[in-house]
C-alpha cells in the first residue's frame, strides 16, 4: 500500500512543477520551482500515508516509500533538462531557421544572447559565487581551497569515468 | 523477507557499478547514457530474478527502490561529469599550468569545442544536415523538436539555458 501511495505521490511532482509554471502560481526561479514541487510531493506522500491508516511500524515499507519519492525527485530534476539543456537549446534554435546557418551564426543565436553570454553566465552564477574560480582582468584562476579541491575531484572522476567520453 | 530484498537491490547496484566501469574501458562505442540505462536494466532484471529464486518472500519493490535510488545518484554524478559546462571549465583549468586561463581560451576550449561536439552528434543522429551553405534541421530533427516542444508545454518547462540572464528582459 505504501509503495502504491509513494508512486502516486511521485507522479505528482511533475504536476506540481507544471502548476508552478502557470501564470497564477508562477515561480520565476527554476531552482525554487523545483524545490517547492519536490517539497509538496513529499508532503502529499506524508498526508496520504498518515491518512490511509497504514501502521507506521513497518519501517521497511516506510523506507521503501521514501526511496521511491527520492527517485521521483531525481527524475523530476532530469526532466527539467528538457527545458534548458545545452543540446535542447541548440536544436530548438536551429529549428527556427528557414535557411542554412553557419556555425558562428548558430552559436550567436544560442539562448537568445549567444555562447559568450553563456560562458559569462556559468562563471558568474556558479563558479565565481561558489568561490571555485576567481576572475581578474580576463584571467580565470582556480582558487586555492575550494577550486583546488574540485579540480582534484574532477581529476579522480576523469580517470574513473573515462573522461575521454566527456561531451 | 524485507531486509534481504533491500540487500538484493543494494548488491545489484554494486555489481552494476563494476560492470558499467568495466564497459567504459571496453571498445564499445555506445554513449554513456545508453550504457548506463541498458546496463542498469539488465543488472536489475537479473538481480530481481535471482531474488525471486533465492530469497524467501522476495519483495520486488523493496529491491527496486534501493537500486533505483542509488542508480539515480550515480546517474546524477556521471551526468553532471559528462555534460556540464561548468565541470568542463574546472577540469580544463585544473589541467593548465598555474591552474588559470584567459576567458578567450576558456571560450574556445570549454564552449566552442563542446558545441561542435554536439553538432557532430546531432549530425550523426540525422537531426541536422550540413551543406556548403551551413547547417539546417532535417525532417527527423523537426520531429524531435515537435516532441520536445510537446513535452515542454505539457510539463511547463521553458528555459533559455542561462541561470542569471533573462534575454527577454535584455
Amino acid at each position: 500500500m505504501v509503495v502504491f501511495l509513494s508512486i502516486i505521490s511521485g507522479f505528482s511532482l511533475p504536476i506540481f512543477t507544471r502548476i508552478f509554471s502557470e501564470r497564477v502560481f508562477f515561480i520565476k526561479s527554476g531552482k525554487i520551482r523545483y524545490f517547492t514541487a519536490s517539497t509538496l510531493g513529499f508532503l502529499l506522500w506524508l498526508i496520504l500515508v498518515k491518512g490511509s491508516s497504514i501502521p507506521f511500524d513497518n519501517i521497511w515499507d516506510i523506507l521503501c516509500g521514501i526511496l521511491i519519492i527520492l527517485c521521483a525527485v531525481w527524475s523530476n530534476y532530469w526532466l527539467s533538462n528538457f527545458g534548458g539543456g545545452f543540446r535542447m537549446n541548440m536544436l530548438l534554435k536551429i529549428a527556427e531557421q528557414e535557411r542554412p546557418i553557419t556555425l558562428e551564426e548558430w552559436m550567436g543565436l544560442f539562448g537568445g544572447l549567444g555562447m559568450e553570454a553563456f560562458l559569462e553566465d556559468r562563471l558568474k552564477t556558479i563558479l565565481v559565487p561558489g568561490k571555485i574560480v576567481r576572475e581578474n582582468e580576463g584571467v580565470i584562476t582556480l582558487t586555492r581551497g575550494r577550486g583546488f579541491f574540485w579540480g582534484w575531484v574532477m581529476k579522480i572522476l576523469y580517470h574513473l569515468l573515462q573522461g575521454s567520453r566527456r561531451e | 523477507m524485507a531486509p534481504e530484498s533491500f540487500w538484493v537491490g543494494f548488491v545489484g547496484f554494486g555489481v552494476y557499478t563494476v560492470i558499467y566501469l568495466l564497459l567504459l574501458r571496453s571498445k564499445l562505442s555506445s554513449g554513456w547514457f545508453v550504457l548506463q540505462v541498458l546496463t542498469g536494466l539488465l543488472v536489475f532484471i537479473t538481480s530481481a530474478g535471482l531474488g525471486f529464486w533465492l530469497v524467501d518472500r522476495f519483495s520486488f519493490f523493496y529491491a527496486l527502490s534501493i537500486f533505483g535510488f542509488f542508480w539515480f545518484c550515480f546517474f546524477f554524478v556521471t551526468g553532471i561529469f559528462y555534460v556540464s559546462v561548468s565541470v568542463g571549465i574546472i577540469h580544463y583549468l585544473n589541467a593548465q599550468p598555474g591552474k588559470s586561463s584567459t576567458t578567450e581560451e576558456l571560450y574556445q576550449e570549454c564552449i566552442r569545442k563542446p558545441f561542435i561536439h554536439r553538432v557532430h552528434f546531432m549530425e550523426k543522429l540525422g537531426a541536422i544536415a550540413h551543406s556548403e551553405q551551413g547547417y539546417l534541421i532535417t525532417d527527423k530533427g523537426k520531429l524531435t523538436v515537435r516532441r520536445i516542444n510537446g513535452l515542454q508545454n505539457l510539463l511547463g518547462l521553458k528555459s533559455r539555458g542561462y541561470y542569471s540572464i533573462n534575454p527577454d528582459q535584455e
